[in-house]
């Protein structure tokens, strides 16, 4: 039996933790569920109802948007499985050089908004003006443009390409986690690489690799800014914009009742996809071996393929994060949008540079500021209470607290912010239309993330490091001050700084919650880019810039202090 | 010392409630190296984390040197800081964020004991003097080896001059030679220094080296407490047998001899006799336990009580002893012999061997204690 319980079990806090994780967390869900039976304005008496669900469920709209919806989330995973399977495989398996780089890179691009890559497509790709588009047609003499970027297919091929560095993030920590001898063995046994790879490595891979896509495929269902930017223009609706488009129809009051029962489907339609996820994942465990320290396994040389290996990490990283980056550099330069030559060099300006604080505005700067400083501190000081309790304490229902931190994850962004919005209204809360709602949003979004790190990072904390202070006559106060916060500290700023940059990034909420008072960056880029797309652009740039210098810099410092201790 | 009386703590699991320690009592003099022995789960690490304050005891009373720092009535706990302790983990607890010399002075300078930065470098200096590791203090604690680390340890909870030392299994994570080499320098420092020391462990071979005293658990409580020798000599029960060295078990039945022995008892090798001074009457169902160093054997048949003949069957040399494997009438029985030209040859197939009545234990089987 183990005994490494000890004395700190902390009286009623982990109960108020629960009380309170499960109140924010269960709170705006909750209302959504039974707004989603009722009609008219949240916070104004009217009746209970089924219409909400009869009227989505019998009408020929609902099914297409619904096709759209899986269409969508096929497209998307598609894509990812195209980019991503070979690109974990380089990462994870391969002597590809300079691997360190290409994985800072890709952590990037995870944090550059997916808006800003799909405003650069409509640039590079829209049906009029197209850079590209005008550029084939004039090539060819073509009357019309060959590529549409306002259809389903261009928007799973783009939102793919964003989704891909996470799940080969995925995938090849699954990679990392397969026993080394299972294929040694095979090697010894006269099997080659090809083999190898065919008959015992893919296999061993497939629980991971499904449970990677499910993933992505409920990611993609649930995004918002890709199909709303590219999407919207020719009304091809999906559930989360068909969501957003009922809250802010461009004529009309909203509706709540309708967009609550489209968010509780779409909700369950994500919640069946998790729900394979997870067994997937599950099946994906009992292949993974832990192995022990110092064991490190041989990598495939790449040998003269070397550069063929660099060809695919530029074959993604072009279209994925170069291209769409250099368009917005393009574009931050003209006043009116120009193909690219030598040609319109002169009329290139750095005017939306030197307005940029203008253009953005300092409400839009501290609102932006207070989102990603409060969010991220509140984040990383609830995970770190939350995960103690579940890490350390004996507290009986843990479990339920872990889940239920966990639980905003599986809820898309749209139906939260559309949650919280119901929420404030029907209460009455005078947070609703401030920055504060935002910081509401992304904190209980992130909360799932925060506390997942934090667990992993308290677990490798051994509770013997604590009780030695304790025992040598340390207070707990000062075991917490000289012991523990050292050792987690590292952790907590990763973590703060990740979610700081995330709350930058984000925009679903933001929009959905929008109003004149809590613009931030990414609503400002949003309403800008019709009005001044250089300027826009010119933020949009700014904005990449800004989060790489933050991540790299913060990254190199972080790791050295966390290897330092491991 | 130490006073532990009816102490007793459960742990409510997944499973239900497990009872972890029942009302064990335990005294440990000034100056005594006591080791608790037993397999996992018996409950000795509960009863160590009693002691320290990390686990608050259900029941009973803890006394550290005349002041009780727990006790159900009146309400007593003393916190573990407060208990003026020192401590080595199975894990070592070195503080991975701290080179060496803050690793020993931390709680010195942040505990309750908080000295002057001058006593703080002479204690940590003085310490590291104790474990030899003297020159090592900038150390970062990740580079030291298992061994290393261990006498930081060492040297952390001898820096706080504790009362009392605790030790949780503190060899079991290094390999055999250093864990022979520390088990010496532990109990040299120890007795030099006096600490009264209490030590958990699952090894019987660190108990019989290290222990003035050894108490065997089993189940949450204490089968017998005795010094390493009384122990292995005079086990009171089949469990401390069993866990203590070898011992080989002849099943049978009591049918002749007096209350207190010696004892007639039926075996399927015949009838042998027990010198033992339990007390066990007529037709009681017992085992016979005899050590295979006890195990005498002899060429001719020796004119001596409970000498049989068996077949060897299998034969293992150790280099300073060898154990063969003897057989009669279907009961396997080892002996370990270590004189040198030994008794039997390699061409020998069955040998004589003798339990000598002195040697043979005696104890209640287990269906008859029931």
């Amino acid at each position: 039996m183990k005994t490494n319980q000890g004395v700190l079990e902390g009286g009623k806090t982990p109960l108020l933790m629960l009380l309170l994780t499960l109140a924010l967390v269960l709170g705006p869900i909750g209302t959504t569920i039974w707004y989603s039976f009722r009609t008219g304005l949240p916070g104004f008496p009217s009746p209970y109802t089924l219409k909400n669900y009869v009227g989505a469920l019998s009408s020929p709209d609902t099914y297409r948007i619904f096709l759209n919806t899986l269409g969508l989330g096929v497209g998307t995973m598609i894509t990812v499985l195209c980019f991503g399977l070979p690109l974990a495989l380089l990462l994870g398996r391969t002597d590809l050089p300079a691997k360190n780089f290409w994985l800072t890179v890709l952590s990037v691009e995870i944090l550059i908004p997916g808006f800003l890559k799909a405003f650069s497509w409509i640039l590079l790709l829209n049906p009029r003006t197209g850079i590209i588009n005008v550029a084939i047609m004039g090539l060819l003499g073509l009357e019309k443009a060959p590529i549409n970027i306002y259809s389903l297919p261009a928007i799973s091929f783009i939102q793919g390409l964003s989704l891909t560095p996470p799940a080969v993030f995925m995938i090849v920590s699954a990679f990392r986690g397969m026993d080394v001898s299972l294929e040694e063995s095979a090697r010894v046994h006269g099997m080659g690489y090809s083999t190898i790879t065919r008959k015992i490595t893919l296999p061993l891979m497939m629980p991971a690799l499904v449970a990677a896509l499910l993933y992505y495929f409920v990611t993609a269902i649930e995004t918002f800014e890709i199909p709303a930017i590219l999407g919207l223009p020719s009304r091809i609706f999906v559930i989360t914009t068909l969501i957003y488009d009922q809250t802010n129809p461009d004529a009309g009051l909203p509706n709540f009742g309708k967009a609550s029962s489209m968010g509780i489907l779409l909700t369950l339609l994500s919640s069946v996809g998790l729900y394979f996820y997870f067994r997937t994942l599950k099946k994906a465990n009992q292949y993974a071996v832990i192995t022990g320290k110092g064991y490190r396994r041989k990598e495939i040389a790449l040998g003269k393929w070397k550069w063929a290996g660099i060809g695919f990490m530029l074959f993604y990283l072009v279209p994925a994060l170069i291209l769409p980056f250099l368009t917005l550099i393009w574009a931050s330069l003209f006043r009116y949008l120009q193909a690219p030559s030598l040609k319109v060099l002169h009329l290139a300006s750095l005017d939306a540079y030197t307005k940029i604080i203008d253009a953005a505005g300092p409400a839009v700067l501290k609102n932006t500021g207070l989102l990603m400083v409060i969010t991220a501190t509140v984040v990383m000081t609830l995970s770190a209470l939350i995960s103690w309790v579940v890490v350390r304490s004996r507290f009986k229902w843990k479990k339920l607290l872990d889940s239920a931190a966990f639980l905003p994850h599986a809820v898309p962004s749209v139906v939260f912010a559309l949650a919280l919005a119901v929420f404030a209204l029907t209460f009455r809360l005078p947070i609703y239309g401030t920055i504060f709602i935002l910081m509401f949003g992304n904190a209980i979004k992130s909360l799932g993330w925060g506390t997942r790190s934090l667990n992993s990072t308290m677990i490798q904390i051994h509770r013997d490091l604590e009780e030695a202070g304790q025992v040598h006559g340390m207070s707990r106060l000062q075991v917490l001050r000289k012991v523990i916060l050292p050792l987690i500290g590292p952790s907590l700023l990763n973590g703060w700084m990740w979610i700081a940059l995330l709350a930058l990034r984000e925009v679903t909420m933001a929009l959905m919650l929008y109003s004149t008072r809590n613009v931030v960056i990414s609503t400002q880029i949003w309403s800008l880019w019709r009005a001044d797309t250089a300027q826009a652009a010119a933020l949009g740039v700014v904005l990449v810039v800004v989060i790489a210098i933050v991540w790299f810099v913060a990254r190199g410092i972080l790791e050295r202090r966390i290897a330092m201790q491991s | 010392m130490i006073r532990i009386t009816g102490l007793t703590k459960t742990y409510q699991t997944g499973q239900g409630t497990v009872k972890a320690v029942r009302e064990i009592s335990l005294d440990i003099k000034t100056g005594e190296f006591c080791i608790l022995l037993g397999p996992s789960g018996c409950g000795k690490t509960t009863t160590l984390r009693c002691v320290a304050g990390l686990e608050r005891p259900d029941l009973g009373e803890i006394v550290i040197e005349d002041t009780v720092v727990n006790s159900h009535q009146p309400q007593i706990y003393v916190a573990p800081e407060d208990r003026g302790l020192g401590m080595i983990f199975q894990s070592y607890a070195i503080w991975p964020h701290l080179n060496v010399f803050q690793n020993i002075a931390l709680p010195l300078q942040h505990g309750k004991r908080k000295l002057s930065r001058a006593e703080v470098r002479d204690r940590v200096h003085e310490a590291l003097d104790l474990v030899r590791l003297r020159g090592m203090e900038t150390r970062r604690a990740t580079e030291l080896s298992g061994g290393q680390q261990q006498r930081v340890a060492l040297a952390r909870a001898f820096a706080c001059k504790p009362k009392v030392l605790l030790m949780d299994e503190p060899l079991s994570n290094l390999d055999a030679k250093l864990r022979e080499e520390m088990r010496f320098e532990i109990k040299q420092i120890t007795s030099g220094k006096g600490i009264t020391a209490l030590y958990v462990t699952h090894d019987q071979s660190e108990a019989l080296v290290m222990a003035d005293v050894v108490a065997v658990m089993h189940g949450g409580v204490i089968l017998q407490r005795g010094s390493p020798a009384d122990l292995y000599r005079n086990p009171e029960n089949l469990e401390v047998a069993q866990f203590l060295g070898d011992m080989n078990f002849i099943q049978g039945r009591k049918v002749d001899g007096g209350l207190r022995g010696p004892h007639q008892v039926e075996t399927p090798l015949g009838i042998l006799t027990s010198a033992s001074a339990r007390e066990v009457s007529r037709g009681n169902a017992v085992v016979l336990g005899i050590r295979p160093e006890d195990v005498r054997l002899y060429r001719e048949k020796p004119q001596a009580d409970n000498a049989l003949f068996t077949s060897i069957v299998h034969r293992q040399f150790l280099g300073n002893a060898t154990v063969y494997e003897l057989e009669c009438n279907g009961v396997r029985v080892f002996a370990r012999a270590t004189i040198y030209p030994t008794p039997v040859d390699s061409n020998m197939d069955g040998i004589f061997a003798v339990f000598d009545p002195s040697c043979l234990q005696l104890f209640r089987s287990a269906e008859s204690q029931k």
